[in-house]
């Protein structure tokens, strides 16, 4: 059964347009420009239950416009959402109790005060029974291990303890639904980790259904069993994440930083991207080659001072499924 | 909580619950407003400063014109009601007009409409929230200036309770005003000059630098009539010199203005709703 059913979703926006300068100021007072931008393009897609859909694509593409639409926030211009079978953005509040939303960039926790009261106020906020929101917390506490935050202002929480803490409070009240916005944005790789471990561990312990939205196609490694990929408004791939790997996120680039001269590089199966006198960034296909055996190579014969690890930037993604498009 | 229990719930625990949650917010704000006590007093210092100002101007005024009451008003009660006026008011602040704007100018506001409450009264709680908190200091701190400045004045029983109750009513009142100001942001770029006229408004007409008393009589039934001596002036004038008929009357004008406020508050809050305008985080 689909929880979440989107046809044909359009949204659009009128931004203001100002000249720059004092002319430009004027003019737009009493001539204001407006440009139309097309955030959302008649998109359809559709969640089941327990199902964790990566919903990615680059800065702009219309990941954060279709999770508020999702969410109730915006009024979409054009085309149907159900979420719960609850048209969002005329059920809202009722919608409110059934799902759970963090956005990466925003903090709904009280910025001065500890973790500990917004989480009190959240539970009177989804008028939960008081003996249920304790239990239901305390496991969350153990969950995350957020224990030895609870007495800290948010304020001098770093990001990936403030995200644990976000994610708690979303949790609160039994969502069905969660919308992650950007939830690892700005962490470092261990609090990545940490992240994507709970998530996955909600997912299956209480068959939460995720809809998360990245511009990190490693998170959509970790966690999504299915994987859309929106740009400019439109989806571009709609398929399992195991597809999506096999034909997307095929190469990984490594970077070696050693301590003595890089010299006769000879790994088969690598392309060398860039090299100096001590580092050198190779694109390793993942299918041909095992990062191990490269590993193992680079040990053996250079003295390794620092390595890298990372997989194809979202804009390297979307190029290769347009260019299988329009070759397929 | 599963909302099916939620729905199940009677009438009386329904209410229950939601009264519980419109407090949680006036607490966690109280809380907040709490860990910044060092700038209540400092907001309390300048409402002692002001009465010091004021307690010079009337005297010299009252003793040009060589009166000991005008209107009714002896010095004592006008700086009493001064006093009243200008710690509730400073209480309010910042804006919850400025707020908002920040909040839809930031995109933050999502976080607030996406939960299950009332907008309107998520902020009005909010601002209850800090004003116990600030109204607290400036009052103690405005007491201690008036009984230094110009010594004690008969309150009675009566005064303080419809004091109260017009207290009650202009705080709502303040409040549906800025929270309409705020709204225009889901329409104008920029509310700070209406934010600023509105402050001027209650500067002049609202009973901080002169009582309405002291005005002309057909000035003083205008600005009674206006919405900004309803905020504070009719509460202070009602604890410094009760009139029941006064009272009657200012209760009347407030509930007039509540409801307009109120409804138009409704009307902008939904259409503006539509409107909101976030692009990408």
């Amino acid at each position: 059964m689909n929880i979440i059913e989107v046809e044909n979703l359009q949204k659009t926006f009128k931004t203001k347009q100002k000249e720059s300068g004092f002319k430009g100021g004027f003019q737009s007072v009493l001539k204001p420009q407006y440009k139309i931008i097309d955030a959302v393009k008649n998109i359809t897609f559709s969640a089941k239950k327990g199902e964790i859909i990566g919903f990615i694509g680059p800065n702009g593409a219309g990941k954060s416009t279709t999770i508020k639409m999702l969410t109730g926030i915006l009024f979409p211009t054009s085309g149907h959402i159900k979420v719960l079978g609850k048209v969002p953005s005329e059920n809202r509040q009722s919608l409110a109790y059934e799902i759970g939303s963090v956005f990466g960039q925003k903090s709904q926790l009280w910025f001065h005060l500890p973790p500990q009261d917004s989480y009190n106020l959240f539970a009177r906020i989804y008028e939960l029974d008081q003996s249920a929101y304790l239990e239901r917390l305390s496991f969350l506490i153990d969950s995350f291990e957020i224990g030895d935050l609870l007495k800290t202002p948010v304020r001098k929480l770093s990001l990936g303890q403030r995200m644990r803490c976000e994610i708690v409070a979303s949790l609160l009240h039994r969502p069905k639904i969660i919308f992650l916005d950007e939830p690892t944005i700005g962490l470092d790789v261990i609090a990545k980790q940490q992240i994507r471990d709970v998530i996955k561990y909600f997912n299956e312990k209480e068959d939460v259904t995720i809809f998360l939205t990245s511009h990190d196609a490693g998170d959509i490694e970790a966690l999504a069993h299915r994987t859309i990929v929106i740009n400019f408004g439109e989806i571009v791939f709609d398929d399992s994440t195991d597809q999506f790997k096999k034909n997307y996120i095929k190469s990984k680039a490594i970077e070696l930083f050693t301590s003595n001269e890089i010299k006769n590089f000879d790994f088969h199966g690598g392309k060398i991207l860039s090299q100096t006198k001590f580092s050198l960034k190779i694109e390793l296909d993942t299918a041909a080659n095992s990062i191990d055996k490269l590993l193992d190579y680079a040990i053996k014969n250079y003295d390794i001072k620092d390595i890298n690890i990372s997989d194809p930037s979202m804009e390297e993604i979307i190029t290769a499924i347009y260019k299988e498009t329009r070759h397929g | 909580m599963d909302n099916l229990a939620i729905n199940e719930r009677n009438f009386l625990v329904k209410y229950y619950f939601r009264f519980l949650k419109y407090f949680e917010i006036l607490k966690i704000s109280f809380l907040t407003d709490t860990t910044y006590l060092s700038s209540n007093f400092t907001s309390g210092l300048v409402v002692f400063f002001r009465i010091w100002i004021f307690t010079q101007l009337y005297q010299i005024t009252y003793a040009t014109i060589n009166k000991t009451t005008v209107s009714g008003f002896t010095i004592p009660m006008v700086i009493w009601s001064l006093m009243i006026v200008q710690s509730m008011a400073s209480s309010t602040r910042p804006s919850i007009a400025r707020k908002i704007q920040d909040e839809i100018k930031e995109g933050t506001i999502d976080l607030k409409i996406c939960r299950p409450y009332s907008f309107m009264f998520f902020y009005y709680f909010e601002l209850i929230g800090r004003f116990i908190s600030s109204a607290t200091v400036n009052l103690l701190v405005g007491f201690i200036a008036v009984l230094i400045l110009v010594g004690p004045i008969k309150i009675t029983i009566a005064s303080l309770i419809f004091g109260l109750i017009l207290l009650i009513f202009g705080i709502f009142l303040d409040f549906l005003t800025q929270y309409i100001i705020g709204l225009l942001s889901f329409w104008i770029e920029d509310i700070q000059p209406i934010i600023w006229i509105y402050g001027k408004g209650v500067f002049i007409l609202g009973g901080m630098i002169f009582p309405i008393a002291l005005f002309p009589e057909s000035f003083q039934k205008v600005a009674e009539f206006l919405p900004f001596s309803q905020l504070f002036y009719s509460a202070s004038r009602t604890f410094v010199s009760f009139d029941y008929n006064l009272f009657v009357k200012y209760l009347l004008t407030q509930i007039v203005w509540i409801i307009i406020f109120y409804a138009l508050a409704a009307f902008m809050y939904r259409k503006g709703v539509r409107n909101v305008n976030i692009n990408g985080g």
